[in-house]
């Protein structure tokens, strides 16, 4: 993709102005880390928004807030107590692309490797968003929008994204695959259960790089659900299940090595998630 | 070609540049004499065009040249030279840990920016820190024996 013209907004009514002027030809941009995987024959004219007053990381009461434009590594290295996407972070390619690439970046244009858009569906995160006004959404509607403009939010900034705080009783899970330490991810899940009185009582499944966009398996939710939480209560998951979804192996993987490689990563992701959800280590 | 002037302050001196909008740091760095960023792999994987960029190592073939419009950029011609070189240049020296020396000049910006945010860093620390520089000849121990050198000085108080 050509840039042919670059603005540096440092206020985020700046930069909607010049969105909205440049139209199609506007090229939203953060890290920029993925500009070279974007094939587009049209010239852009990027907007920067790496100078927008929006990087830090709050914690509120039940949740954390982060501008979109906090890098990869301020997400590593942030620590709270409930704080669980520094275990993404580190997964992240390399400490320089960690250092640049940034967390808005990483979910307004999915790329099937994209890391964040799968932890942030297990976590159902909430999206901040400037479009005329002001709008939040959960990050499940905002992604079923961008499937319709090819993974990629139109017409919006994204300011800011919440992401709920673990507090006792609920427990994270994240497991990634890649062909060396830097490689694209193969196979991503995550997974977010809550225990109450012993029991799974909430549990969500996402998956990435298997298929085009990040997807959640209701039907093994839909299992779990109520289960004793041990892990043990894998077995209550029909992996046959994955035979509906339209799986798209990576890197000469064959569909079958696929499916086994993500009944694997779910297993681990479930597992670490009931671990930490029971008090256990994960 | 839609011709911009940016101004970054470069190893310490303010500079002004002209740029064309789509060309990246690491070419601008080039085409203006600084070829200690190397070329590499040009996707942010092998880390030879590393530089710091306000206090952070960064891939400069990942970084579009306006984006360091404003900051604060070093590259290895702003660390010492054969004469005086810096404490962790001549770690490397001294430990045997420069064969080609193709991925060198990334290798010591990367851990110059760890060790400027860590003087004495753990080894998860200068594992994370040195994960985006690829080396083909050393095989890493010679180099991993030159960071500890560097943080076992500074543990002992050692000049920085």
């Amino acid at each position: 993709m050509k840039i042919n013209d670059f603005f540096l907004p440092t206020k985020i009514s700046e930069a909607y102005a010049r969105l909205k002027k440049e139209g199609n030809s506007a090229w939203l941009m953060a890290g920029g880390t993925s500009t070279a995987f974007v094939k587009s024959t049209s010239p852009k004219t990027a907007i920067d928004l790496t100078r927008l007053p929006l990087r830090g990381i709050t914690r509120k009461s039940d949740h954390f807030r982060i501008g979109a434009c906090a890098t990869v590594c301020d997400l590593m290295e942030y620590k709270a107590e409930g704080w669980v996407l520094d275990r993404v972070a580190r997964r992240f390619v390399n400490q320089h692309v960690r250092n640049i690439s940034t967390l808005g970046g990483n979910i307004s244009r999915v790329f099937y490797w994209s890391d964040f858009p799968v932890a942030l569906r297990a976590l159902e995160g909430t999206l901040t968003m400037r479009t005329s006004k002001e709008s939040k959404v959960k990050i499940s509607e905002a992604f079923h929008n961008m499937l319709a403009h090819r993974g990629a939010f139109k017409d919006v900034i994204l300011e800011y994204i919440d992401v709920p705080r673990l507090t006792k009783g609920m427990g994270f899970g994240y497991s990634k695959e890649t062909r060396t330490s830097e490689g694209f991810s193969t196979a991503t899940v995550a997974v977010f259960v809550k225990v109450d009185k012993g029991l799974i009582s909430d549990v969500r499944i996402a998956a990435g790089s298997v298929f085009p966009f990040p997807m959640r398996f209701l039907k093994m939710e839909e299992a779990l659900t109520g289960e004793k939480a041990e892990v043990g209560c894998i077995r209550k998951i029909d992996f046959k299940d994955l035979d509906r979804y339209a799986l798209t192996p990576r890197e000469g993987m064959t569909l079958d090595y696929c499916k086994h490689l993500l009944k694997v990563k779910i297993s681990d992701g479930i597992a670490q998630a009931v671990a930490e959800a029971t008090g256990g280590s994960r | 070609m839609n011709k911009k002037t940016i101004s970054f302050t470069l190893n310490g001196e303010s500079r002004e540049f002209d740029i064309d909008p789509n060309e990246r740091l690491l070419g601008l760095l080039r085409r203006n004499g600084f070829k200690g960023t190397k070329y590499g792999c040009l996707e942010g994987t092998c880390g030879a065009c590393t530089v710091i960029m306000d206090g952070k190592a960064v891939d400069s073939c990942l970084v579009f040249a306006f984006q360091a419009h404003g900051r604060n950029v070093v590259t290895i011609e702003g660390l010492g030279d054969a004469g005086t070189p810096h404490e962790i240049q001549q770690a490397l020296i001294e430990e045997g840990a420069v064969q080609c020396g193709y991925c060198t000049p990334g290798m010591v910006l990367s851990a110059k920016a760890m060790f400027d945010e860590t003087p004495t860093p753990d080894d998860e620390t200068i594992r994370l820190h040195m994960d985006g520089n690829l080396c083909r000849c050393t095989g890493y121990e010679k180099i991993w024996s030159a960071m500890k050198k560097v943080s076992a000085k500074h543990e002992r108080g050692g000049k920085r």
